[in-house]
């Protein structure tokens, strides 16, 4: 994504005009006031209307959307406090919300992120000259944020690696599968089948790998496993196996992240020890309703024990409660991949599997859900 | 008697009380008169009062736009002018190592 320079983020296009939104008074929603002069004009002027406590703009008239989105992922961020919690005790929140305000907060996500702007953590700035888009920009949106595995995974970005099969012969993008109903309501999907007052007794909807898969494969592939199916092998595998397992390939793992803040400028600051691509199957330590399958993908996630020694010690006092190779998703689908090629390209295939001697000693524990402890036997 | 009187009192009342109605009536043509003044001050008020007390009671909300300069968007759709007025962004100094 080029940056934008200061007098492009803020010009407003003359299609802007013709968009609903361009009949309002632009202090409506931003305040100040409409003065020849600049610094009255922007006295009291909110550059994002639709962050919390700003003004709350776009609830005005979009209310139902609005109360939705406050808890849906992309806004609340509850992903990360999960993992939070589930690592720390009560006396470390704390020291952990000074942390995450610093590092993890800009990650946050506006209306104005996805329908105007370009998010305000990668530099901010129209997308289209103000113009309120419905559908937002995959480069410009999407993977501005998402860009380091998932973006660069679809579109191919590694070298030998082609992009994901959805891409490269349907040119889809990001909203093709991704709805607004999913990016607007993080439980939207739960309703469908869960009264809403037992909805309201579960723990839905913390993390994107709670209920229901949002979006499935099957939500379009809708003949996998289904007696009309000529692949013998997806009837087989249908229920142990995750659909990637079968049809990703190498995809991004990270090692070892730390963050602090600099003396030297004030600002915060992160490094991570290495950033490679690997394929690795391991147990699905996810196993509920929606994730029947024995094994899935996993990714080594930069997690480590004193990633947050900045900001007080042990602060992860249950590290071990979470794995450190994750539960993955890789958006690069292949119809034909290496360990599809045949029954022994993934049967008694070990450099497949996450087994044992691939964790690093230190982890072996947070991962007993995830070890595979015996390859599946060759055929 | 005294009844007598009292009908009598009725009688020149309503008398009276209709031949003012009947009056009234036959007034009405002269108020279109005035009505045509009323209405042309109407609509002249409107401009008036748009430019002058800002009073929402018959201000019509079309005529608002070409009246009113929105200064936000006259500098915003101005290249030049923000090019001019745009402050330089101090880039702050990349310290993070590795893939975020």
């Amino acid at each position: 994504m080029a940056p934008l320079e200061p007098w492009q983020k803020v010009l407003v296009s003359e299609e802007f005009a013709d968009d609903p939104h361009g009949n309002f008074q632009c202090t409506l929603c931003h305040g100040g006031v409409s003065d020849p002069d600049m610094d009255t004009a922007h006295a009291g002027m909110v550059a994002d209307p639709s962050e919390p406590g700003k003004g709350n703009a776009c609830a005005t008239c979009h209310g139902e959307l609005k109360e939705h989105f406050d808890n849906s992922l992309h806004a609340s961020q509850s992903g990360y406090w999960e993992r939070l919690d589930d690592r720390s005790l009560p006396e470390n929140h704390d020291q952990l919300s000074g942390m995450f305000d610093n590092h993890c907060s800009s990650c946050h996500t506006t209306c104005g992120d996805c329908h105007i702007s370009q998010p305000a953590g990668v530099g901010g700035g129209f997308v289209d000259g103000h113009v309120v888009n419905k559908t937002p920009s995959m480069s410009q949106n999407c993977t501005a944020c998402h860009g380091s595995r998932v973006g660069n995974e679809y579109l191919g970005k590694h070298e030998g690696i082609p992009g994901d099969v959805h891409f490269r012969s349907e040119r889809m993008n990001c909203m093709s599968c991704h709805t607004g109903t999913e990016m607007h309501d993080s439980t939207a999907s739960c309703e469908k089948c869960h009264k809403t007052e037992e909805l309201a007794a579960m723990d839905t909807g913390n993390s994107r790998y709670d209920g229901e898969q949002v979006p499935s494969c099957e939500s379009c592939h809708l003949e996998v496993g289904a007696e009309s199916d000529p692949n013998p092998q997806h009837t087989l595998h249908k229920d142990t196996l995750q659909c990637q397992v079968c049809h990703s390939v190498q995809n991004t793992s990270c090692d070892s992240c730390h963050v602090q803040v600099s003396e030297k400028t004030g600002n915060p600051y992160f490094t991570t020890d290495a950033t490679y691509l690997t394929f690795m199957i391991g147990k699905n330590y996810l196993q509920n309703f929606h994730r029947p399958y024995e094994y899935v993908v996993v990714r080594h996630a930069p997690a480590t024990p004193d990633a947050y020694d900045f900001y007080g010690e042990n602060l992860q006092p249950n590290f071990d409660a979470v794995p450190t190779w994750l539960y993955a998703t890789p958006h690069n689908i292949q119809r034909k991949t290496p360990q599809n090629a045949s029954c022994n390209a993934c049967h008694g295939n070990a450099d497949i599997f996450l087994t044992a001697d691939k964790v690093a000693p230190g982890e072996l524990n947070a991962n007993q859900s995830v070890i595979v402890p015996e390859v599946p036997a060759a055929q | 008697m005294p009844k007598k009187a009292a009908l009598i009192a009725l009688i020149t009342t309503l008398f009276l009380a209709l031949s003012a109605c009947s009056a009234a009536e036959y007034q009405t043509p002269v108020e279109p008169t005035a009505g045509e003044s009323t209405q042309a001050v109407a609509s002249e008020e409107p401009a008036a009062k748009n430019i002058g007390d800002g009073s929402q009671e018959e201000a019509p909300v079309v005529a608002l736009p070409t009246e009113q300069v929105d200064y936000c968007l006259e500098c915003h759709t101005d290249k030049e002018a923000l090019t001019a007025l745009a402050k330089p962004e101090i880039k702050a100094e990349a310290e993070s190592e590795g893939v975020g």
